[in-house]
């Protein structure tokens, strides 16, 4: 019954798929480690895609890896490409004006980044009401200028897309394809001929598709900026800037800018992302059963056909959910108001795992806590109170941020601190770096070691009083791992994080917190198990052998990514004393296998951990951390 | 590169006979189980927990997690009809880790000092834990010098001869290994163990 909520007509996505060059078995890298594929290079380059949003860009959405060096990619894809309307539908000049602005516009954004279309065409522009939107404008960024592609893209510089809005402009305004039943070949032959005209290459191109009155008709203003665009000469062609600022566009400039110009962002009650998040819990799938999954093949190592996604699996799974559940009261003090709401999502009980993927589950929960983020910080205990539940794995690291109190100057902080200057630690970063959850593929690409590096750089360079402790990468990583396109905010996590939780422990001396921290957890583990400890004194079994890298790096260091993040949604609601429980309950869960083990079975045992449950190992923590006298607690944690 | 394995291989025999005169905890005779603590030092990243890795599961991971604190591992092998048991302390590379060294190195039997024949930092680091372990371990100790990353020997920047020499003006074991190929990783340890 809500479904036309979901069915927004900007809210469709289509993905693209290609092969990145395969490297030569057995090729190193001079530190003697395997290259790093190609598809990961660009999976990690990608990422800052993500983050472009425009009214005139299709928004990116995912990049999947497959096999053999597959790269998807997903992005929107809403309305119909320029180029089906051609020789159907006539635009009038006035259509054809506002085209050509708002492609500008998208490109102009696009230059500004940096980022060259090089592939606009009337087949990738979509046109859906009154509005245009680009689409796969990311290839040549995402390949390198095409270096990690074996099919070819060449180098080039901006005005080539300029180039191409003056094709497309003379398909729309002569209503035809162009060289539509030529080979390739010929087709290329044409455009080279186009070098020796010494006339105008619109007017040429008309006459040649028999539409020289067409093109007698085009208003001058027009035919100006066709001509401008269809120069030989790239250094002659006008920037896109510049062509914005002719006299034809004039009518829709003020408009335009004033509505980009309002003061805070519209809030939305969820977004494409959010939508696409959903659809993969849905059962969504782009790899299977679509040109997606085919395998390598020379000749489709770039395939341009676009799959469209079906939504009717999402739609149909959320029939059911009552119009009020896409606004959720947060802060309703009317007994009778609440009685009317809907009864909330049963998802007592259920394992966290099953919880983070269920469709409706995530529904319910990336509803509210958008919500509550947009209210932040004034709903700071409602995100408290709510996390304590659980966290919705998309919107983490957004709620970490909150939960850390972040700021909002934290990326001009960023900016002011010095990353580059090179210090006697480099040497130990850069060999760190390679080794730091590396079977990740965001942490793993050069992308991710480059933001490692600068913001642990940054870290050092900011806290003077603290050193580079080996570990210091492990605890980075899952803050990087969860804003990878915003360093500074992973930086702000990490910085607000230590003190709150690690105080003192990179401290060039920090044998005094970490003796401390043993002692306490040695206390701790007597309390709850005395069993357990004097069988482990009794073996020469001390903490110092085993836990330092379990408190220094809160377990970062131990366990993989996953598993962190769901021990971390728990860390960062406690104080600085929940590692010792954490560690605590490490031990119960190993506590059979300890209690009947020597030495060398045990610290055996901690050198290469066993599969530790991570949502039992929360659940114990969390009672023992509730349960245990102050004075065992916690060590000192800066107010 | 003959020569050079000869000098090798005459090193390697003239510790092991001074091997032989070493200490041994369990007083082991013939037959018998002999426990043997052993620890690795060495800059980091240059290879120690790889080496460790390779001589007890036979692996080798390309991206081998840095090692904070120390590691334990057990490996126990069979010498003439002699079945010894390494317990292996694999301790953190990085200088700031230097304060929780004695704690392995303590009561040590052998020690193997890690360098990475591709820097020559690494082999000056080398030197002083060759000087620290000569001053401050048990007198008996036995220490073996290993040049890893043999692989990348035309990245080389610690000759073998240099090597060679200092190990020999300072009674070391020495053998360049590579824990990718297992190149003279088993015979390193086993050349302690005899």
């Amino acid at each position: 019954m809500t479904v036309p909520h979901l069915k927004h007509p900007e809210m469709y996505f289509g993905a693209i798929t290609f092969f990145a060059k395969q490297h030569k078995e057995d090729t190193c890298g001079s530190n003697g480690l395997p290259l790093t594929p190609n598809s990961i290079i660009i999976y990690g380059k990608a990422q800052i895609l993500k983050t472009i949003k425009s009214p005139y860009l299709c928004q990116y959405l995912d990049i999947i890896r497959g096999k053999h060096e597959r790269t998807v990619v997903v992005s929107q894809y809403c309305g119909q490409s320029l180029s089906n309307y051609l020789e159907k539908n006539t635009f009038t000049i006035e259509d054809i004006k506002r085209i050509a602005y708002q492609i500008l516009t998208g490109l102009n954004e696009l230059h500004k980044k940096n980022i060259i279309h090089r592939n606009l065409s009337s087949d990738n522009v979509l046109l859906l009401e009154n509005n245009v939107k680009l689409f796969n404008y990311g290839l040549y960024y995402m390949t390198d200028n095409g270096k990690l592609v074996s099919f070819p893209i060449f180098l080039t510089n901006p005005k080539v897309d300029i180039w191409s809005l003056g094709i497309i402009l003379v398909e729309l305004t002569l209503n035809k394809h162009l060289w539509h039943s030529l080979k390739l070949g010929q087709r290329i032959r044409k455009i080279l001929s186009l070098l020796q005209s010494n006339s105008s290459i619109f007017e040429r191109i008309a006459r040649e598709h028999n539409c020289y009155e067409l093109y007698l008709e085009i208003p001058q203003e027009v035919k100006e900026i066709i001509e401008l665009c269809l120069n030989v000469y790239p250094q002659n062609r006008p920037s896109c800037e510049e062509l914005l600022q002719k006299e034809v566009f004039n009518s829709f400039t003020k408009p335009t800018e004033f509505n980009n110009k309002k003061l805070c962002q519209p809030f939305e009650i969820f977004t494409i992302n959010e939508l696409y998040h959903w659809w993969q819990l849905a059962g969504g799938d782009l790899i299977e059963g679509t040109v997606l999954g085919q395998e390598r093949n020379p000749a489709t190592l770039y395939d341009p056909r676009i799959v469209v996604m079906p939504l009717d699996t999402l739609y149909q799974r959320f029939e059911n959910i009552p119009l009020e559940c896409y606004y959720p009261l947060i802060q309703c003090k009317s007994d009778i108001i609440a009685l009317a709401e809907p009864p909330p999502y049963d998802a007592t009980g259920l394992p966290l795992i099953i919880k983070e993927r269920d469709p409706e589950y995530q529904f319910h929960r990336v509803i509210l806590f958008r919500r509550l983020l947009h209210g932040y910080p004034f709903t700071k205990d409602l995100i408290i109170k709510e996390a304590q539940k659980d966290i919705p794995p998309l919107l983490r690291g957004e709620i970490w941020a909150t939960l850390l109190n972040i700021k909002s100057d934290y990326k001009k902080q960023y900016l002011r601190i010095d990353k580059f200057t090179p210090t006697a630690t480099d040497r130990q970063i850069e060999v760190d770096i390679p080794r730091c959850h590396q079977y990740n593929e965001l942490l793993s690409s050069a992308e991710g070691h480059k933001k490692l590096k600068r913001i642990l750089k940054a870290w050092i360079y900011q806290n003077s009083q603290y050193v580079y402790w080996q570990g210091l990468d492990s605890l980075t990583a899952p803050f990087l791992y969860l804003n990878f396109n915003c360093e500074a905010k992973a930086f702000a996590c990490l910085s607000h994080f230590v003190p709150k939780f690690l105080h003192k422990f990179f401290l060039k001396d920090n044998s005094a917190v970490i003796e401390e921290y043993l002692a306490k957890f040695s206390q701790l583990i007597s309390f709850h198990d005395p069993e357990l400890a004097s069988h482990l004194y009794e073996i020469n079994f001390y903490p110092q052998l085993f836990a330092i890298p379990w408190f220094l790096t809160l377990f970062s260091h131990v366990f993989p990514l996953y598993k962190i993040l769901h021990l971390w949604d728990k860390v960062l609601l406690g104080d600085s004393s929940y590692s010792l429980h954490i560690g605590l309950s490490v031990l119960t869960q190993l506590r059979d296998r300890l209690l009947t083990s020597g030495f060398n079975e045990c610290i055996l045992l901690f050198s290469d951990l066993p599969e530790v449950d991570i949502e039992k190992c929360v659940i114990f923590s969390m009672g023992t951390f509730n349960s245990t006298p102050k004075k065992y607690n916690p060590p000192r944690t800066r107010k | 590169m003959v020569a050079a394995d000869e000098d090798r291989l005459a090193a390697a025999d003239r510790m092991a006979n001074r091997s032989g005169t070493a200490q041994r905890p369990n007083g082991s005779t013939q037959g018998k189980i002999c426990q043997f603590k052993l620890v690795l030092l060495g800059e980091s990243a240059v290879g120690k927990s790889s080496l460790v890795l390779r001589f007890v599961k036979g692996q080798f991971h390309e991206y081998q997690e840095s090692t904070i604190g120390a590691a334990f591992l057990t490996q126990t092998i069979c010498l003439d009809d002699t079945t010894v048991k390494f317990e292996i302390w694999d301790t953190a590379g990085q200088e700031r880790y230097h304060s929780l060294a004695p704690m392995y190195y303590r009561g040590a039997q052998a020690a193997i000092v890690v360098y990475d024949i591709t820097n020559q930092d690494t082999f000056g680091r080398a030197k002083t834990w060759v000087k620290e372990l000569q001053r401050q371990a048990s007198p008996n100790i036995v220490i073996a010098l290993a040049g890893n990353k043999q692989d990348l020997a035309n990245k080389r920047m610690v000759e073998f001869e240099e090597a060679q020499t200092y190990a020999d003006e300072n009674g070391l074991l020495f053998m360049e290994t590579s824990a990718k190929t297992a190149m003279n990783v088993n015979e390193i340890f086993l050349a302690i163990g005899k």
